[in-house]
């Protein structure tokens, strides 16, 4: 729910909340002042009789008069009190209730106490809160057409700087230079706000250029002893050395191998996930598949493995070269890596998806889990485990998606380039070729 | 050859300049980009090692220098980071190869003698020779005694990587490298590697050629230069 649309229920809460209260304390303050109003007007009257009386007019005067009443008291005494008295009665010509009010003085008028009362009919309750209600529902029609006239209004002004602060915050970039702008505002709460947001910002983008220099420079620094490690080793393959140095070397020349691998590819790990390789080119998928594939061509042959290509021309995909090469000479080393003596390898490439399956033994991890860093199947002593995390991660900041699954002898890697994957397609496949045979084109 | 090395790291320096000395060339060192200004407005060289990362600036601030120079060396560009920008941007500015840490030596001798050979061989034939065996850089011939060799792309590169490393002790990681680049696992079944240098020898004794390529044992192979 909106903010404004809370603050309007709430206002209007409050006002149905009081609106009994005020109602009651209105009703009764009214309904007095209507009494005693009459109650001063019939007393002015009962004195005006009283004055009336003195002058000699007999009391039988007044007794056709309906609302005069004059009654004769015994005893000497007056009561300077004034009585009031109220009934509520009901008028037939009228067809409706009535409130009386019957106000009573007494007067010692030559040596006799009279009694005078006057009486009236005056405004009933229900008159009243009928009118009364009236007002209400006016009062709330009015608020109600004001709140919601001036409520959209003012919440595009009030929240004017909070909704600049979440666009701001909506296109900040924790790598890109520059400060997070946000403007002045009169309202101290998003005057806050701005000023903390601001200072977050500036912390991550701080926190941000620290990490990637220390990662840089990690990665800097880690490179250059394995290469003196590599290169005097080699160096020292060039001295004399016993057949047993020999084999301590090559232990080493292998650790050092590895060391490098795991290193470069966890750096590139993090550049992915660093996404910095942001591209707007194009490159020509197709083309690079065959440059790969080409590359192997003789380890295809010293294995006997066939390999059939249904390459559609001009593929032309919005990805980063290094990572469409990464990605597919990790697929293509794989495909050979797990396949088996004189076994096949099927690439299917179009615009919308890339598969490449071959034939293998069954993983013995589940083949989801593959993906994940350093996990290899037993088949995979000599790898780092990586190949596929790396592989799933460029899938990841291109926006494809990829499913690896294992079916009857089969192991497949099939990547879409779209998130709308398209569903297979059925293509003629090219005849194998024979294993002794180069790749062709 | 006279080689011009820029490289911060002494020790990483010192094994470039041992390796190239037992080839008879001359080496220089220069540990910053300022030393080897220096250097290259003094001395000529027919190549350059270059390191991107310098303590006081960048490689490619260097290049620049031998830009505006009009120095026509050589260049190989030695990089840490595996950064296509810096790649791209090498090549640019005028460096003829880019070679990544931690390389092996025989590939950066490999990729040197490529770039002198374009320097200053430039148009004509592009020819790597040792006795009865020729190699034709530019259409990939290998023949020994004017006999041309049915190899294939991959057994001429070996081949060349060989003549050009003789004598020297090639590891099974740094002919797959070379083979293959250093984007994968380099396919570790070094049985592949057993494969090809078994065929390759096979064919240049058909065409009587000497078997010079040795196995040495534990570390690799070795085109041993001496056999007659």
């Amino acid at each position: 729910m909106k903010l404004v649309t809370k603050i309007t229920l709430w206002v209007i809460g409050i006002v149905m909340l009081t609106t009994p209260i005020c109602m009651y304390v209105s009703y009764n303050n009214i309904k007095d002042r209507i009494s005693d109003a009459e109650i001063v007007r019939l007393q002015d009257v009962n004195q005006m009789i009283a004055e009336q009386l003195e002058q000699g007019i007999p009391a039988t005067a007044y007794d056709r008069n309906s609302f005069l009443k004059i009654e004769t008291l015994s005893g000497k005494t007056v009561s300077p009190n004034v009585r009031v008295v109220t009934s509520n009665g009901y008028n037939p010509s009228l067809h409706g209730k009535e409130y009386n009010i019957a106000v009573s003085n007494e007067y010692l008028i030559r040596n006799k106490v009279y009694r005078v009362t006057a009486h009236n009919q005056i405004a009933t309750s229900k008159d009243i809160t009928s009118g009364m209600l009236d007002v209400q529902l006016w009062k709330w029609a009015t608020i109600f057409l004001a709140l919601s006239i001036t409520t959209s209004i003012l919440s595009k002004y009030i929240f004017k700087p909070f909704r600049k602060s979440m666009q701001a915050i909506h296109q900040f970039n924790v790598k890109q230079k520059g400060k997070l702008q946000l403007g002045a505002t009169s309202t101290s709460e998003f005057r806050e706000l701005n000023e903390f947001l601001e200072k977050m910002a500036d912390k991550a983008r701080e926190d941000y250029a620290q990490m990637k220099q220390f990662s840089e420079n990690a990665s800097h620094e880690l490179q250059t002893p394995l290469a003196v490690l590599r290169s005097k080793l080699e160096l020292l393959t060039e001295t004399d050395i016993s057949e047993e140095q020999a084999f301590f070397i090559e232990d080493m020349q292998n650790a050092i191998d590895k060391l490098s691998r795991i290193h470069r590819t966890l750096t590139l790990l993090t550049k992915l996930e660093n996404q910095e390789f942001e591209t707007s080119q194009h490159i020509s998928f197709c083309k690079t598949l065959d440059e790969i594939v080409t590359l192997y061509s003789d380890t295809l042959s010293m294995q006997g493995i066939s390999i059939t290509r249904d390459v559609e021309k001009d593929i032309r995909l919005k990805m980063h070269p290094v990572l469409a090469e990464m990605l597919i000479t990790n697929l293509v080393s794989n495909a050979i890596r797990h396949n088996l003596e004189g076994g096949y390898i099927d690439i299917v490439a179009t615009p919308h998806h890339f598969t490449i399956s071959n034939s293998g033994l069954a993983p013995d991890v589940e083949p989801e889990e593959l993906f994940q860093r350093f996990k290899k199947g037993s088949h995979s002593v000599n790898g780092t485990g990586l190949g596929l995390a790396i592989v799933k991660q460029i899938c990841q900041v291109s926006d494809f998606t990829i499913q690896y699954y294992y079916l009857d002898g089969t192991h497949t890697v099939s990547v879409h380039f779209s998130k709308q994957a398209a569903s297979g397609t059925s293509k003629e496949r090219k005849t194998a070729d024979r294993p002794a045979e180069a790749v062709t084109a | 050859m006279k080689v011009l090395i820029v490289e911060d790291n002494p020790e990483l320096a010192r094994s470039i300049c041992d390796f190239l000395l037992a080839e008879r060339y001359v080496c220089e060192t220069a540990f910053t980009a300022e030393e080897a200004r220096s250097k290259l407005a003094l001395f000529s060289y027919d190549c350059v090692l270059l390191d991107i990362m310098l303590p006081d600036q960048s490689g490619l601030e260097v290049l620049n220098f031998m830009k505006h120079q009009n120095l026509d060396y050589g260049v190989l560009i030695i990089s840490a980071k595996d950064s296509l920008d810096d790649k791209i941007t090498g090549l640019e500015l005028g460096a003829d190869d880019y070679i990544t840490k931690p390389f092996h030596l025989p590939e950066m001798h490999a990729r040197l003698r490529a770039v002198y050979r374009r320097k200053k061989l430039e148009g004509n034939q592009q020819q790597v020779t040792f006795n009865e065996i020729l190699l034709d850089t530019d259409t990939a011939e290998a023949r020994v005694n004017g006999t041309l060799l049915d190899t294939t792309p991959k057994e001429f590169e070996l081949l060349l990587y060989f003549v050009v490393n003789k004598n020297r002790v090639l590891s099974r990681q740094a002919i797959a490298t070379h083979l293959w680049g250093d984007h994968t696992d380099n396919l570790s079944n070094f049985d592949f590697i057993y494969q090809h240098v078994k065929n390759l020898r096979k064919k240049i004794s058909a065409a009587q050629g000497l078997d010079y390529i040795e196995t040495v044992y534990g570390l690799g192979y070795k085109f041993n230069a001496h056999k007659s």
